[in-house]
């Protein structure tokens, strides 16, 4: 038994939505579930999990129709869904009055319920977000049924707001495999037996890394799983870099080694970077003109000036650059105090008098 | 500390330069261009050391200023001096691949090794900055009145605020107060606040959007609608099997010519009549007797009318009357009126006999009619009377099966006409739903730009808490700047104001008593009748005050037992003869230390011979 799983592909989001790239970043969303259904199709795989948060939010009755549209494409492919924490059912929801090409199930239920194929011998456990939050540990002591066939569950959660759940006795609760969603990073037990896909598209700056689905195979005979494989299928990728400065780095070496690496890991890719080491004192890196160049989502410009304090102390012991480095240089200086001190020093260096 | 001499390999445009120093006042007299700036950065260098690349402008740049013009790779030489009975030789050189520091104590005969901690000894802890600052004293550099005063303002201020003449709080704290602006300009301080409204818009939205009236109930409706659909359905089908059988039946009851019940009995009993008459007609048609009675009457007035004849033939005569007694006429009276009587008795019988035979006739016609329409045979009989019957009260109980029938037809119609309006319900209902459903998509699409705002001014509310963070840090640097300023003002720039008033008598020659300094840092000197503003004073004051002041803060900044000559590079061309006169006589008998002064003059020179003043002369 062939199968894909994915989860939280929070269709209908506007990732980076203030950024240049923000609407190729909304269509990307859409364009990977698009490439998940065709994944399926040239795959033949038999099933295909979501495990909550299709929607970022309530969906529209359009979305229902386009979702639908696609999943239609592929009557051969059994398709179960449930509800995440974004797109619990709440009572005005237009999953109530919509109805879903015959391959798809969706768990409505705000209890698990079951759905079985016969055609590959296989029950799917589960059930839907109809609140917000979840606190109780409802997985802890839920087995699987001793019915024999395939059994997989497909749930949502794994935080303490969402489903509390320890993922050891995942490994043990008797389902041949459990199909989880909620954290946008994947992640793939090392036994098999329980998997978080992440989100196809990275939604977020901070959600670096690959995203894309998880395909595997159930055994009819044995009802393990045989194989279970991540396949990269994001677009784009989130990708943080550190950029260490020297007092001897510019403006203009700075840009080149950022557009380097950004060369180097694809312009495509989103990047954040940070900035760090000491700088040039009479330097201030121009960030803004970084930014409008190149898909860069952040850049964190955490350098410091490469003040010789110790030295500006000698050589003004009894004045204010003295006073003042006495006064706010400390071994355990907070952020703005550091900052205090640098912007102080840069400006009683940058007025001074001429004469000395 | 006292200079004793210097070597120069090489300096600018000097090499191989000796120059020996003595106690007392040294002057160093060179025409402009000579080199005297040189010699004095010579010794500077000599004492704190020349780093490459200090200070990025070029016109900062010491090292390149004074790089030998000959051989580059020699670029320094020696300085020797006295301090607490020992004499130390200091010897550099500053070329960038040749770079030395070797101090000889000549004294002892040894060498010392040059660390920090052993110049700051030497020294008494006087650093380059504080030297500029201090004993190397220069003179007021504008031409102008209002220059030099803002100048020497400025000298002041930089002094009592920040203890250095070169830092100057007042541009350090604009400079800070300039980028704290540029900050805030950057933040959107209404982002906050549309924040917070879209916030509560987004709250109460969701609070709308959850409310019972948007709950989707199609799927309700819908079962419902459907429910009545195949109710309705069923009903409309046995109305239309009730219709066809109530059709059926009146169909029927027309065939027999009937409406009603009643009128089925009306003809029941009407055929029934005509069936009695029939037979009544039809037994006294029969009857033999009245045949016979017919014929006997006729017979009867036959016989009659013979015998009249007869008697009127035979007359009077005849036996039978004669016999009889009766006159002729008598008997024939009684025979015509006998053949009169019988001849109408009989002609009535024939006449009654016929019409009782028309009558049968028609009845049986009647009956004939009705039996062959009901029963399909025309014959008449007690038999045929019999199943007609039977078959009425067929008729009878269809009527009253159509009655009820149509009852039935009423009922359900009614039934259907509810069940129609619980349709219409339903469908109303589920327009109604439909539109709520609708409107409720579009308030989720309104939701959703919200959000995706909210978004946006979250990030630019962090952007805001980002510039906050700096404005903070600028803020304290501001503060903490003022703070420390205000402290070297009631310390250090109380001592020196107070150390250079004391100085103002003896260097203006008695004019001034003392000078003193304002919260604003406006000077004012004092005479004994008045107090001057500095605006007011004499340019040649404003050099003596200049003086006082550079003299108060070297004997601040040394200790007594350390004090280091003082140097003056043209420090008094604006002087006229008599403030120079003065001035030399003043700082001869005030400082028994070290005294070097560059000039481009020979007053100073002269000055001191006139007063009987030693010194020293060095030309170059």
């Amino acid at each position: 038994m062939k199968f894909i799983h994915i989860a939280d592909v929070h269709w209908g989001m506007n990732p980076d939505n203030d950024k240049p790239w923000g609407r190729e970043r909304t269509q990307a969303v859409k364009d990977t579930l698009g490439e998940v259904v065709r994944q399926a199709r040239i795959r033949e795989v038999d099933l295909l999990l979501v495990a909550g948060d299709l929607f970022h939010r309530q969906p529209l009755l359009r979305d229902l129709k386009e979702i639908n549209y696609l999943f239609s494409t592929i009557p051969g492919v059994k398709i179960v869904l449930i509800a995440g924490n974004h797109d619990r059912i709440r009572s005005s929801s237009a999953l109530y009055s919509f109805t879903w090409s015959s391959n798809v199930t969706w768990l409505m239920d705000e209890e698990f319920t079951s759905v079985a194929f016969a055609d590959f011998n296989t029950v799917v456990t589960g059930f839907s977000y109809h609140s917000a939050e979840i606190t109780e540990a409802r997985l802890s002591g839920f087995h699987a049924p001793a019915t024999p066939g395939i059994h997989i569950l497909l749930v949502h959660g794994g935080d303490t707001a969402h489903l509390p759940l320890d993922k050891k006795q995942l490994s043990g609760n008797g389902f041949s495999y459990n199909a989880l969603g909620h954290i946008h990073k994947p992640e793939l037990s090392d036994d098999r037996r329980w998997a978080y896909p992440g989100s196809p598209e990275p939604l977020d700056k901070t959600e670096t890394g690959p995203h894309g689905m998880i395909t595997g195979e159930i055994s009819p005979t044995t009802c393990q799983v045989t194989s279970l494989e991540f396949v990269p299928l994001s677009q784009v990728q989130y990708i943080p870099l550190v950029v260490n400065v020297t007092p001897a780095t510019t403006n203009g070496e700075l840009m080149d080694s950022i557009k380097q690496e950004i060369q180097k890991r694809g312009s495509e890719n989103i990047f954040r970077f940070r900035i760090r080491g000491m700088r040039d004192p009479d330097i201030t890196f121009d960030i803004k003109l970084l930014e409008s160049r190149m898909r860069i989502a952040e850049i964190i410009d955490e350098s410091e000036p490469q003040y010789d304090f110790s030295r500006l102390f000698a050589e003004h012991p009894s004045d204010m650059i003295g006073f003042y480095i006495r006064e706010l240089k400390k071994d355990d200086m907070s952020p703005i105090e550091k900052k205090a001190l640098f912007y102080g020093i840069d400006a009683l260096l940058q007025t001074q008098d001429e004469r000395s | 500390m006292k200079l004793l001499d210097l070597y120069i390999n090489g300096f600018g445009k000097f090499h191989d330069l000796s120059i020996t120093f003595h106690d007392g006042s040294n002057i160093i007299y060179g025409k402009n261009e000579a080199g005297k700036s040189t010699l004095h950065t010579f010794i500077r260098c000599m004492l704190f050391g020349l780093e490459r690349g200090r200070g990025r402008a070029s016109r900062n740049d010491i090292y390149s200023r004074y790089e030998p013009w000959g051989n580059k790779a020699v670029y320094g030489g020696r300085l020797r001096l006295k301090q607490g009975g020992c004499v130390y030789r200091l010897e550099r050189n500053f070329a960038k691949d040749h770079r030395s520091f070797v101090i000889v104590d000549e004294t002892h005969g040894r060498k010392i090794e040059p660390t920090k901690a052993f110049m700051d000894q030497l020294l008494g802890g006087l650093t380059e900055v504080m030297y500029s600052n201090t004993i190397s004293i220069g003179q007021l550099k504008s031409a102008t009145d209002s220059g030099m005063v803002s100048e020497l303002k400025n000298y002041i201020a930089n002094m009592n605020a920040s203890g250095s003449m070169s830092l100057n709080i007042t541009r350090a704290t604009a400079f800070l107060k300039n980028k704290y602006r540029e900050f805030d300009r950057q933040t959107v301080p209404e982002a906050a606040r549309e924040f917070t409204a879209i916030l509560s818009e987004i709250r109460s939205l969701e609070k709308e959007i959850s409310a019972p009236e948007y709950e989707n109930q199609l799927p309700a409706y819908q079962i419902m609608r459907l429910q009545v659909r195949t109710l309705l359905a069923e009903k409309q089908e046995d109305r239309e099997t009730l219709l066809q059988k109530i059709a059926g039946g009146r169909q029927a009851l027309a065939g027999g010519q009937f409406t009603d019940e009643a009128s089925i009995l009306s003809y029941q009993n009407e055929t029934e009549r005509t069936y009695r008459e029939y037979q009544v007609a039809a037994a006294a048609g029969n009857r033999k007797s009245r045949h016979v009675w017919m014929v006997i009457s006729l017979l009867l007035a036959v016989a009659l009318t013979g015998f009249c004849g007869y008697v009127l033939a035979a007359g009077d005569g005849n036996p039978i009357t004669a016999g009889l007694g009766l006159s002729l006429l008598q008997s024939l009276s009684c025979s015509v009126g006998g053949a009169l009587l019988t001849f109408l008795l009989g002609f009535f019988l024939l006449l009654k006999g016929s019409q009782l035979k028309k009558e049968a006739a028609m009845s049986s016609k009647i009956l004939q009619e009705i039996f062959s329409r009901h029963l399909g045979d025309s014959s008449i009989s007690e038999a045929a009377m019999k199943a007609f019957h039977a078959r009425m009260d067929e008729f009878v109980h269809l009527s009253r099966v159509l009655i009820r029938s149509e009852a039935a037809l009423t009922e359900q119609e009614a039934e259907i006409t509810t069940l129609l309006e619980r349709e219409n319900n339903c469908d109303n209902a589920i327009s109604t739903q439909q539109k709520t459903q609708w409107e409720l998509e579009k308030k989720l699409e309104h939701l959703t730009q919200l959000k995706d705002r909210a978004e946006s001014i979250r990030r630019i509310l962090e952007e805001n808490n980002r510039l906050r963070e700096e404005m903070e840090a600028i803020q304290l640097a501001l503060d903490t700047m003022t703070g420390l300023s205000s402290s070297i003002r009631s310390s250090f720039g109380l001592y020196l104001n107070k150390a250079a008033s004391d100085l103002i008598t003896g260097i203006t020659g008695g004019i001034y008593n003392s000078m003193s300094v304002d919260e604003n840092l406006n000077l004012f000197m004092n005479t004994s009748t008045r107090l001057v503003p500095l605006e007011q004073v004499s340019s040649g004051t404003m050099d003596q005050i200049y003086l006082a002041l550079r003299l108060a803060a070297a004997r601040l900044v040394q200790p007594e037992d350390k004090q280091m000559p003082l140097i003056f590079d043209d420090s008094f061309v604006l002087y006229d003869d008599e403030r120079l006169r003065t001035a030399m006589k003043w700082l001869a008998d005030t400082y028994d230390n070290q005294i070097i002064i560059f000039t481009c003059h020979q007053r100073e020179a002269r000055m001191m011979t006139a007063n009987h003043i030693p010194y020293h002369l060095i030309s170059i």
